[in-house]
């Protein structure tokens, strides 16, 4: 056995769960091999053993992630105390402003939203498909981002707070973005707090900056 | 020499159970411990481990990480599951005030998907938890149901004759009646009252469970508000799937 097996394993399971993980109703592993460019054979083995585990599901011929990966989700430590410390935080930030509010973590080169409060504000970003009332959409969490491609990634790098206006669908009325970066030390967390909402002037953006700013520092507080 | 994929799967998988076990930060020492895996390999194991994320070192040791958190936040069944339950849960918290749990069966055990925190103190499961399949109400209501006579053995076998006599006279009143009662056999004082989620093809995916304290709750006024509330999720989830 070489030492570089193990390394070899991890990024092809790692792989797996990625195209795994982009398809809702799950893929068959016919698919799933030309995905991840593997040999069926091989793919077949490590699906395998991952169902057994339960880190996969089938469904028929789909493949689906798993129970044991939600368990796992669920005790990832640093995403479980930042979301603790900041989802009473955001509801009342929610309540406050009726805007949509996400916080995202820096992991390296990457951002990974952990958290979404849905608002009141018909047609903010990503919004359509939404339930209102509901706390937590679907889609959102555990998406992962270059942090340079995002304005939430941009705050978190420039260390600094940002707000702009985005022109929205209606005439007249525009999408504000107001972000600013969490960071707690001596854990190391860079994270960001950011809030989406449909307004018709600047004066809404202002007073939403000032909200999440103070939003920001709270969490930060309670880390 | 040999590659071995497969094995490396579950030195893998392994490595990652024993950080799961021990409910905190672990040493790698600890870790070579618990899975038999020899130190050095071990040790090499968890390193490519943290370097994606799928662990993450804190001052004492390693944690849980945050690429595991990302793809559980992506598994569709439970996803769908928690996002289906919340204004269900939300409304029979309202109506109750009591510990509430929705929750799905691996093994002999039950694994709560998301918990609502009643007046029990300290509240009997939260979310992630598990339960046992075989006094639970959540388990006997989806034991109830369950054809796979596979999964009702491994959970009837650890019982003595008169035991299991028992449980399978239960679980035939739970599918007459769509609700199972815990009556303080898995928590002191603790009364909890079930329904399945049924799919389309009477499989159960889940289960919907109230816990109060026995003192001062009365289980028959229960049973109505939780049987409405699974169905209710039942429907939710049949409208979702299409």
């Amino acid at each position: 056995m070489t030492p570089d097996d193990s390394i070899g394993v991890l990024a092809r399971i790692t792989a797996i769960f990625e195209a795994v993980g982009d398809d809702d109703l799950g893929i068959g592993v016919s698919e799933l091999a030309a995905r991840v460019g593997l040999p069926k054979s091989t793919v077949s083995r490590l699906v395998g053993g991952l169902v057994r585990a339960h880190y996969l599901e089938r469904d028929g011929t789909r493949i689906r992630l798993g129970l044991r990966l939600f368990e796992l989700g669920q005790l990832a430590e640093t995403p479980r105390l930042l979301r603790r410390a900041a989802l009473p935080v955001m509801s009342a930030l929610c309540g406050e402003t009726g805007a949509d509010i996400e916080l995202s973590i820096r992991d390296g080169a990457d951002l990974v939203r952990i958290a979404v409060v849905r608002g009141r504000s018909p047609g903010a970003a990503g919004a359509e498909s939404r339930e209102p009332g509901t706390a937590e959409p679907t889609a959102p969490v555990g998406e992962r981002t270059p942090v340079r491609s995002t304005v939430q990634g941009r705050a978190v790098l420039a260390r600094s707070p940002h707000a702009e206006l985005l022109p929205g669908a209606d005439p007249g009325a525009g999408i504000a973005v107001a972000v600013s970066p969490v960071t707690a030390m001596p854990s190391g967390i860079e994270a960001a707090l950011s809030a989406t909402l449909v307004t018709h002037d600047r004066r809404g953006l202002s007073r939403l900056a000032s909200a999440v700013d103070a939003a920001a520092a709270e969490i930060a507080r309670r880390l | 020499m040999q590659t071995a994929p497969v094995s490396v799967l579950d030195r893998i998988l392994a490595i990652i159970e024993a950080v799961r076990e021990s409910g905190g930060a672990v040493t790698v020492a600890d870790v070579a411990r618990a899975t038999r895996i020899p130190k050095s390999t071990a040790s090499r194991t968890v390193a490519e481990l943290v370097a994606r994320g799928y662990l993450e070192r804190t001052g004492t040791g390693v944690v849980i990480g945050i690429r595991l958190f990302e793809f559980g936040a992506r598994t569709s069944t439970p996803r769908r599951l928690v996002a289906a339950a919340r204004p269900v849960l939300a409304e029979l918290f309202y109506a109750t005030g009591e510990h509430l749990n929705v929750a799905v069966n691996e093994g002999t055990d039950m694994v709560s998907l998301i918990s609502v925190r009643g007046r029990l103190r300290p509240p009997p499961s939260t979310t992630g938890a598990h339960v046992p399949a075989a006094t639970t109400a959540l388990g006997k209501a989806v034991l109830a149901f369950t054809s796979d006579q596979a999964v009702v053995r491994g959970i009837t076998t650890g019982l003595d004759n008169g035991a299991r006599y028992r449980l399978e006279r239960e679980l035939a009143g739970v599918r007459s009646r769509s609700v199972a009662i815990d009556r303080c056999e898995t928590f002191p004082g603790v009364v909890g009252v079930a329904s399945p989620i049924l799919s389309r093809q009477r499989v159960p995916v889940a289960a919907i469970s109230l816990a109060g304290p026995e003192s001062e709750m009365d289980p028959d006024r229960m049973i109505p508000l939780v049987r409405h509330a699974a169905l209710a999720l039942t429907r939710r989830l049949a409208l979702q799937v299409q």
